[in-house]
């Protein structure tokens, strides 16, 4: 345990990615270690959110702007697993294809996309910072509601407790519901929903749980979350005590403040 | 425990978790446990008002109710400062204050006129303000006390003047001493390329040149090709096949700036070569 618990704001990102393992979360965001060849998946759900925020935003076609966007990456060097970028590619648009035909419909009255915000909590001494992906009516319900692509399906109890939501209904108070809208790149792709609501309780719960965190992190207390996530995690090297191989699959990039 | 058991103990534990957010006529405030009554809180730091009844309801025009109170402690530190003061700022007075305490104390007892000047500047440039202020018994008549707060006044605004002059163009129009940049147009200046960075953006990975100019550190961003163009054009075709996060440069060349819309923030317009003798910074 070790390193320096420079804490600039607080957000559902930074919380979760201490909850998941405090050692990960300092070789990310106090060290600034990067793996050299980013995961194609994240970057496939970075390019599935800028097709439906352009598509939300200014109409365009999300599916022009997801393959001119996936043209772009195919130059880059992406850890693909088990993926290709051709199979992506097709996928991406399997997956907007279907959003455009089924999903679209039932979206009203479409408040904000990608909207920014920054809460100041009178329990907590930092920013609570976020940027949600879509304010809108679903089914005429005002709903909160985050993009996720994923390889398998969520599951059902990600409605009532993911915590990404709770966030946002935090800083979206007037919204009746919130929902997960996930791309799952199966076979063959389909868009699950999982919708659910938030209680104060909840809120209150989410808080107290930001509050120990930062604390946490501002005292500099990372330790190790060993488990079999570790067998996916790109600082495992580091874990380990590899130094050639972290130095072969990870950069440092410049400390975020 | 049931739901109701849980959210008494939360909210005993988290009496006053209000939720503030900045709006174009104020602030809205609302308690996180009660989230669909939100008020609306404006006039900070002067003429205070809060939308909810205990506020209109109130007798006293001093009194003010838990949101303005929330308020003016999270975004007024307490005292009315400006709410656009940057945290950097604010650590770097508070650590001002912290200094400048023991000297005051020092002075506790004495008739002398104390001055406290405070200068608040960050390594990037962005802030430099001075503060002044002075301190003095106040004893004798009205009158007495008027013209020694008058001759203060006078040297407070002296001050800030001297000061205000050797920084002018440096102080915003806020006038609350946070330097802006300024951009030098289409002048091109002396600057240095120095590394290829990167940083996650909504979007994904986002990389930038780290650019120094004018004494500042600050980022071009772009995508490969958008920063290969930038090497090209400042001469140095042989990086521009080399773009990649990590990549160390330490060139010189001269850059086109204008400062952000908000002005926080110096871009860089254009890279040109450096000029003949290849000076760059």
């Amino acid at each position: 345990m070790s390193g320096n618990g420079t804490l600039p704001y607080l957000s559902h990102s930074r919380v979760a990615k201490y909850l998941h393992c405090a050692e990960q979360y300092r070789l990310y965001y106090v060290e600034g270690l990067r793996p050299r060849r980013p995961n194609a998946s994240l970057v496939y759900g970075q390019a599935i959110h800028g097709a439906l925020s352009a598509l939300f935003r200014n109409g365009e076609d999300p599916i022009e702007v997801f393959l001119h966007a996936w043209e772009e990456v195919e130059e880059q060097d992406l850890d693909y697993g088990r993926d290709s970028w051709a199979k992506l590619k097709e996928t991406g648009r399997l997956h907007l294809t279907l959003f455009v035909n089924r999903e679209l419909p039932k979206f009203t009255n479409v408040r904000a996309s990608e909207k920014d915000f920054s809460l100041a909590v009178s329990t907590l001494g930092l920013p609570f910072v976020g940027v949600i992906d879509l304010v809108a009516d679903l089914d005429k319900k005002q709903t909160v509601i985050d993009f996720k692509t994923a390889a398998s399906a969520y599951p059902a109890y990600e409605a009532a407790m993911n915590d990404q939501l709770t966030a946002y209904q935090l800083a979206e108070p007037e919204a009746e519901q919130s929902a997960l809208c996930v791309f799952v790149k199966v076979k063959e792709p389909r868009i699950d929903w999982l919708v659910g609501e938030r209680r104060p309780a909840q809120v209150l719960e989410y808080l107290e749980k930001v509050d120990h965190v930062a604390r946490e992190i501002s005292a500099g207390r990372f330790y190790k979350r060993p488990g079999r996530w570790c067998s996916y995690c790109d600082f495992l090297p580091v874990c380990l005590g590899d130094q050639a191989k972290a130095e072969e699959t990870l950069a440092r990039v410049a400390p975020r403040p | 425990m049931t739901e109701r058991q849980l959210t008494t103990r939360q909210r005993s534990a988290y009496p006053e978790a209000l939720v503030m957010a900045p709006t174009e006529d104020g602030f809205r405030v609302y308690a996180a446990a009660d989230p669909k009554k939100s008020y609306l809180v404006s006039g900070l730091p002067e003429e205070p008002h809060c939308s909810c009844a205990k506020f209109s309801q109130s007798g006293d025009p001093n009194w003010q109710c838990p949101h303005i109170l929330a308020v003016r402690e999270h975004f007024f530190g307490g005292d009315g400062r400006d709410p656009d003061y940057d945290m950097e700022e604010r650590r770097a007075i508070q650590e001002e204050t912290q200094e400048s305490r023991e000297p005051s104390r020092s002075g506790q007892g004495t008739s002398a006129v104390l001055m406290l000047l405070k200068r608040s500047a960050s390594p990037d440039g962005r802030i430099d303000s001075l503060s002044v202020e002075f301190s003095c018994p106040v004893a004798g008549t009205s009158g007495r006390v008027e013209k020694k707060a008058k001759q203060l006044l006078a040297l407070q605004t002296a001050i800030m003047k001297g000061f205000l002059e050797t920084h002018s163009g440096k102080t915003n129009d806020r006038g609350n001493g946070v330097a802006e940049h300024s951009g030098n147009g289409e002048h091109p200046v002396p600057a240095r390329l120095m590394s290829i960075g990167g940083m996650d953006g909504r979007y994904g990975r986002r990389l930038f040149i780290v650019v120094q100019v004018n004494g500042t550190t600050t980022r071009l961003f772009g995508n490969k090709k958008q920063l290969s163009e930038a090497l090209v054009s400042a001469g140095y075709a042989g990086f521009a096949s080399q773009v990649a996060e990590g990549v160390s440069l330490g060139v010189p060349c001269r850059v086109t700036t204008k400062p952000s819309d908000d002005g926080r923030y110096l871009n860089v317009e254009r890279v040109l070569p450096p000029d003949e003798n290849g000076s760059g910074r």
